[in-house]
């Protein structure tokens, strides 16, 4: 039996070219002329209405809470180092950037803490899983930091130090996971 | 003082040609045959323009150099010959000393030739060279021969397009 | 030959080297600072001379030190021809050079009763000499992409060779149609016979007697600079750059500025054919020598008006905005040139003042006209690049196969069609 089943819907694709005046092209060189000069000369007549930011004088504008910048290792009420070495975030991050080196605690709070913390921003993707996988909120990334230079490859590796000092950027910071820490 | 720049211009021009053509002969590489070539027919326009004749020289730069070369070039490259491809040439030498030896009378004669050649034709004004009084030679007395060549011009392109045109499958709308 | 004339020679001579050298690096910043302002960015504005931007020029200068200083090598896998590697640049940038000497840039000056050319080689058959001269340049990117051993080099190479020759038929018929209606071979001349009216009103500019030539000889010029939308040579294989790979440092500049001096030329070969060459729409040289105190008299009252327009842009536009805490040196920068601007402008002021009220038919108007003509034609020169550097950022390139089918399949038809009525109406108008 010749059942055709029609499909019920056909995208019909609009095919350009085949008129004249797209063969000849002069049409559409004209129209493209008019955009670009209608650009040009509205840049021309006023530089300063560009969108263009003036970096570094200008800032970047939409740096908010949720921005991915630099880490920072957060403290708890007593000053203390919220981190607790449990490798976590070493094991999520996905280009394998953090080097951690765990120690004993001495101020009783908790078993373990990171000697060495380190992390290599110049391996760093920036994806914050390793944020996610902390469990006791130690590990942020919302300094709203970009920016990071150096003058050789050591100084793009954040110690735990430098990463403790690091604040963050924004005021309205809630405190995830607030049972995990165990206060 | 003119004497002296045109006599070393022409030494300078014809050590252009020379060298051009033994750079064509003796390279080993095909990428100094066409420097040679290009050096070649950029001092023989040289040549021309020193006997002021300035539409020949402009017809060598545009149509040899600008032309001829870069088809040749365009040709060395899509050929691609290897030296491997090439048949072998033993007893090189000995041709190439069997053929000077053959030339050299031949060359006396073609000496000799060249050097009356001069009387058979009468001398042209001080004034031709130009486009205009070439054009007005060309198209009064040399009509039928310059439209033989274009003729013979219009069948070597045709020949080149024929030989040239891939075959043309039924099935494809050309 | 009098001192008025060998300075009058050398003159133009200096002035056809520094027109065709000073405009690279004023080109570069063009294309630049074009592009930037057409794609809503400001383009290099930061680069300064104790704090003098001159809205970018500086960074030209900038890219010449650090091409001058880079480091010279020839990589390893070139093994022979390295001579033709080295020489190949030159042969671009030499040929484009001397394609430039040909333009008039004024009328022929009647120097101690003779007539002296404005041009850098005072000869009587330009438009031969570029087409010669201008065929002789892609021989230097051929050679440059085979020596250097990159299939990718190679491939440039070839696709330049292959659409420079086709499209030089169509620029050679276009040009002899143009040859035939203007009836001279001099660039001069050329510039003469546009000094008319046609139909009244309209200059006899070569774009409007013969627009269908003057599309394609546009077009195929081009080509033969390897502009887009035509650049397949140089931006085919996009991220290797063509034929350019293997070359670094000078040689690279030599390239460049070798490409940056054909795009000039070719542009001066427009104004010259085209656009009326280094004339006033509706004067023509003996006119304008004989109003010269008209003339100068309109020039008084406009050069103030546009340098004030000129000096409010600057400031408006000379700074960055007004919410930032520096600006790094733009306001020193805009007060000394609005100074400079200023003087500058009452010096002309001056000249032309003197000029006006100098008896007619002095030395003064003869060495102010061609001065006059000297600057329309940079003016016109400047926007026929100004079109060029818009067209390239306009449009997308085309694809080998397109560029070899419109060159063969539609311009080559076009400019023979072309030629077959301009030398029936040059035929039957001339009887």
């Amino acid at each position: 039996m010749n059942d055709t089943v029609k499909p019920t819907r056909i995208t019909t694709v609009p095919r350009y070219g085949d008129q004249p005046a797209d063969k000849l092209y002069l049409p559409a060189i004209y129209a493209g002329i008019k955009v670009t000069l209608g650009h040009f000369v509205r840049n021309v007549l006023d530089i300063t209405a560009m969108e263009t930011l003036e970096y570094p004088e200008e800032q970047p504008t939409d740096i908010t809470s949720r921005y991915r910048g630099l880490h920072r290792l957060t403290h708890r009420e007593d000053g203390s180092i919220r981190c607790v070495a449990c490798f976590m975030c070493a094991t999520a991050c996905p280009a394998q950037c953090i080097n951690i080196i765990a120690t004993e605690r001495t101020d009783g709070i908790d078993e373990k803490m990171p000697e060495i913390f380190a992390i290599d921003t110049l391996e760093c993707v920036f994806c914050g899983m390793c944020v996610e996988a902390c469990p006791c909120d130690a590990i942020r990334m919302d300094t709203g930091i970009f920016s990071v230079t150096g003058k050789t490859r050591e100084d793009f590796v954040l110690q735990r130090d430098r990463l403790l000092s690091h604040t963050g950027a924004f005021e309205t910071e809630q405190t995830r996971n607030k049972e995990a820490s165990h206060d | 003082m003119i004497e002296i720049l045109e006599t070393s211009l022409f030494a300078l021009l014809a050590l252009g040609v020379l060298t051009g053509g033994l750079m064509i002969l003796l390279a080993r590489r095909p990428a100094t045959h066409a420097m040679g070539f290009f050096i070649a027919l950029l001092s023989v326009a040289g040549l021309f323009a020193l006997l002021h004749q300035s539409f020949l020289f402009f017809a060598q730069v545009l149509v040899s150099v600008g032309g001829v070369v870069i088809v040749t070039l365009i040709m060395i490259l899509t050929v691609n010959l290897r030296e491997a491809d090439l048949p072998p040439e033993p007893h090189q030498t000995r041709w190439l000393i069997g053929a000077a030896v053959i030339i050299a009378p031949l060359s006396l004669l073609l000496y000799q030739t060249l050097t009356t050649l001069g009387d058979a034709f009468p001398p042209v004004s001080d004034t031709f060279g130009g486009t205009r009084s070439l054009g007005t030679l060309l198209f009064h007395d040399g009509v039928l021969p310059f439209e033989i060549l274009s003729v013979l011009l219009l069948t070597a392109m045709v020949g080149a397009i024929i030989i040239g045109k891939k075959e043309q499958s039924y099935d494809r709308e050309s | 030959m009098t001192t008025a004339q060998i300075l009058v020679t050398l003159g133009s001579i200096v002035l056809a080297a520094l027109l065709a050298l000073l405009m690279i690096p004023v080109l570069v910043w063009l294309e630049r600072r074009v592009c930037g302002l057409i794609q809503d960015r400001p383009g290099p504005n930061r680069t300064n001379v104790f704090g003098f931007r001159l809205g970018g020029v500086v960074q030209s200068f900038a890219d010449v030190v650090k091409l001058v200083t880079k480091e010279e090598y020839i990589p390893d896998h070139i093994r022979y021809g390295r001579w033709i590697f080295l020489l190949a640049p030159m042969i671009t940038f030499a040929s484009a050079l001397l394609a430039f000497m040909v333009i008039p840039f004024a009328d022929t000056v009647q120097v101690d009763g003779a007539a002296l050319r404005i041009q850098g080689l005072p000869v009587s058959y330009g438009i031969l000499w570029y087409l010669a001269i201008g065929s002789v340049g892609i021989l230097g990117m051929v050679f440059g992409g085979w020596l250097s051993h990159n299939k990718y080099s190679l491939l440039g190479a070839l696709r330049a060779a292959a659409q420079m020759i086709s499209y030089e038929l169509a620029l050679g018929l276009g040009i002899i149609s143009m040859i035939l209606t203007y009836d001279t071979i001099d660039f001069n001349a050329m510039v003469q016979w546009q000094s008319g009216t046609f139909w009244g009103f309209i200059p006899a500019w070569g774009l409007f007697i013969q627009p269908f030539a003057a599309v394609i000889i546009i077009i195929a010029l081009f080509v033969e600079t390897n502009r887009a939308p035509f650049s397949v040579a140089e931006g085919e294989s996009e991220i290797v750059a063509g034929f350019f790979t293997e070359y670094t440092a000078m040689k690279f500049a030599m390239y460049f500025m070798g490409e940056y001096v054909a795009m000039n030329t070719a542009s001066a070969v427009i104004v010259t054919m085209f656009l009326g060459g280094y004339q006033l729409p509706w004067f023509s040289t003996a006119a304008l020598l004989e109003h010269f105190r008209t003339v100068a008299g309109v020039l008084l009252l406009l050069v103030p008006v546009v340098m004030t327009l000129f000096i409010l842009w600057m400031r408006r536009n000379n700074r960055v905005r007004l919410t930032l805490s520096t600006d790094g040196g733009r306001g020193r920068e805009t007060r000394i040139l609005t100074g400079v601007l200023i003087g500058t402008t009452l010096l002309i002021e001056a000249i032309l003042l003197w000029l006006l009220l100098e008896p007619a038919g002095s030395i003064g108007a003869s060495v102010a006209v061609p001065l006059l003509q000297i600057v329309i034609f940079v003016v016109k020169l400047m926007l026929v690049n100004l079109f060029i550097i818009l067209i390239r950022w306009t449009l997308p390139r085309f694809r080998y196969d397109q560029v070899q089918v419109l060159g063969w399949r539609y311009l080559l038809p076009a400019a023979l069609a072309n030629l077959f009525v301009t030398s029936i109406i040059v035929a039957g108008v001339g009887s």
